[in-house]
């Protein structure tokens, strides 16, 4: 029996299709365990496996709320790191879970695919993390009251304007 | 025209983002909608429609032709070879670069690579990226060496291209020279010149027999020994005779209905980087060769293939018949044949007939039946590899023997009519041995 002719197909610095699903299962299991506390530390990592395993389930978002929420159970402190690690992962987990979504796991990755989104993750964590600073300062020194119903409806304003505007674009 | 299709990212994005601003508000923490907001940016980045709809490019150069151009001419290629892989012969690869760009909204373009039809391997880059393919060249002929499909996918993943579209790039691979030192000719050659010995009396050709001089005769050629010797009375004279030279009429016919490799597992499904030798290039090899041959021998020679009338080149001899040769044997390709619909070749009278097959099926020796009834001399020659029946079950083997035994019938057949069998895949020295055995004069 003849073995099989390969054609040879470089590209500059290559990783395997799988490095996005196998970062989701890293990042967010790690997260999950670290940041989340047990039981529902098992339902992220159980989450970050499925998106690793299945992307198009996008159970990487459902670990990243998992994660988001637990944050509410903590209280605010300048000097925890949680939240900070919090914030970042959940981003993270946002950028890589789009990357898996659309490459294929058996394929080659270029080097430079991951240069571009982990810069942007960079460019708006820089900010973030700083008004997270600033956020949790002051929450620790007093207390912000926040007109609950007020506050709401505003986001949630906000939010529904977004989801036209998306729409609107789609089409 | 490209049409973009939303993926999962931004509705997945929004919504994430959206319950986690509710959770916020509802236990008002404001570190926690700091997270949604975060989000919400990240979607609002990836969530930006394309505004061009030019596609993604993608063009393949192939960067050197030495590799093509070293098989025909038998000559080691000088460069870019490589070890096939899971083999031990060194195999000249084609070097073709993939070049990528696309519109600026395009931050990661998805390429499906597709190599000599079966080989699919998939890569994801950032444009405008260049790749560099090496692709063994497993056979001679027409092939369609790599195929790209793209799609390019928007920043942050929230579009991508809705029907990818495809390049390809296709390569003549010309075949191998095999020089051959014994020609067979026909029984009787009609020519006036040429370079084969011929059976009338004539210039040029070896010594015939000794002859009564009469008139026409040229007096260099009285043989004054012979004269002395047999002359009875005065006046007689003897002259030496030497045979005539001839050309020949050869028609190289292409039996081109299947193409069967080393491998006999792959005779279903031909995938190309699995085969080995295929019949084609055993046949291409084998016509190449010996069409080769009668033109350096100053014949004429005509090519058909069996199944189409396209791609026939008419008889011919010189240096511009050669090169039209070439091209036409390069660019033969398998082609199916209902055995209705299988035409008989027009050949010149007494013309050498070259029936090149695998004899898989019966309508070769059906052609080689009515030629040899006309008078013709048939040269078959054998283009089936040798079979590997390795990977075959034992119904698979049965087969196989079953197959391979009535084609055994056929070439007995093809013996009986008086055709003459060269088997090419041999080793050169029993090739040329065979061929050898097949030129020596015969009696009619």
């Amino acid at each position: 029996m003849s073995e099989r002719l390969h054609a040879k197909i470089s590209v500059g610095a290559p990783l395997p299709g799988f490095a996005p699903r196998l970062a989701i299962a890293l990042v967010g299991g790690v997260a999950a365990l670290l940041l989340v506390p047990a039981p529902f530390g098992y339902l992220g990592l159980a989450f970050a496996i499925l998106g690793a395993l299945f992307p198009a389930t996008l159970a990487a978002w459902g670990c990243a709320l998992v994660i988001a929420l637990t944050q509410l159970a903590r209280t605010p402190e300048p000097g925890d790191w949680h939240p900070y690690a919090t914030l970042a992962v959940i981003h993270l987990l946002h950028v890589i879970g789009s990357l898996s979504i659309v490459v294929e796991p058996g394929g080659v990755l270029q080097g430079r695919v991951l240069r571009g989104p982990l810069l942007g993750w960079l460019a708006l964590q820089v900010p973030a993390q700083g008004v997270l600073v600033a956020v949790l300062l002051l929450a620790s020194a007093q207390p912000i009251p926040l007109p609950l119903p007020g506050v709401f409806a505003a986001v949630g304003a906000v939010c529904i304007g977004a989801l036209v505007v998306l729409i609107i674009r789609r089409r | 025209m490209t049409i973009w299709r939303r993926t999962a990212v931004p509705a997945a994005g929004t919504l994430c983002a959206l319950i986690v601003c509710a959770a916020a508000i509802v236990f008002g923490r404001a570190d926690v909608a700091l997270i949604g907001v975060v989000l919400f940016v990240a979607v609002a980045a990836a969530t930006r429609h394309p505004a061009t709809a030019d596609p993604v490019a993608v063009t393949l150069v192939q960067t050197s032709e030495d590799e093509l151009h070293a098989r025909s001419s038998g000559r080691e290629p000088s460069r870019d070879l490589e070890t096939a892989e899971g083999g031990d012969a060194l195999r000249p690869t084609a070097p073709v670069r993939i070049e990528v760009t696309a519109p600026g909204d395009v931050g990661l373009v998805l390429l499906r690579i597709t190599t000599l039809g079966f080989e699919v391997q998939q890569f994801a880059v950032v444009p405008p990226a260049a790749l560099h393919a090496r692709v063994p060249l497993a056979h001679s002929g027409e092939q369609e060496l790599l195929a790209v499909e793209q799609r390019g996918v928007t920043r942050g993943a929230g579009f991508v291209a809705d029907a990818a579209s495809r390049t390809s790039h296709h390569v003549v691979v010309e075949p191998e020279l095999t020089p051959i030192r014994f020609l067979p000719v026909p029984r009787r050659l009609r020519g006036l010149t040429g370079a084969h010995q011929s059976g009338r009396p004539g210039d040029g050709g070896e010594f015939r027999d000794i002859h009564p001089f009469v008139s026409g005769d040229r007096l260099r050629r009285v043989d004054w020994k012979a004269t002395a010797r047999l002359a009875r009375r005065p006046g007689d004279l003897y002259v030496r005779r030497t045979n005539a030279t001839s050309d020949v009429d050869v028609a190289i016919v292409f039996d081109d209905a299947d193409e069967v490799g080393e491998a006999v597992a792959e005779w279903t499904l031909g995938d190309p980087t699995l085969t080995g030798t295929t019949s084609m290039d055993v046949a291409r090899n084998a016509a190449w060769s010996l069409a080769s041959a009668y033109l350096d021998a100053g014949d004429a020679v005509a090519f058909q293939v069996l199944s189409r009338a396209g791609g026939a080149v008419p008889r011919g001899s010189g240096g511009r018949q050669r090169e039209r040769l070439k091209a036409a044997i390069a660019r033969t390709a398998p082609h199916p044949r209902f055995l209705t619909r299988a035409r008989t070749p027009l050949v010149a009278p007494g013309a050498m007939i070259v029936l090149l097959s695998t004899f898989l099926d019966g309508d070769a020796v059906r052609l080689a039946a009515l030629w040899r009834a006309a008078g013709h001399r048939v040269l078959a020659i054998d283009t089936l590899p040798r079979p590997d029946a390795g990977a075959l079950n034992r119904r698979q083997l049965l087969a196989l023997r079953v197959v391979l035994g009535r084609r055994d019938e056929r070439l007995r057949d093809l013996l009986a009519v008086g055709a003459d069998i060269v088997a090419w895949h041999r080793s050169p020295a029993e090739r040329s041995a065979d061929l050898r055995s097949v030129s020596r004069p015969r009696r009619p």
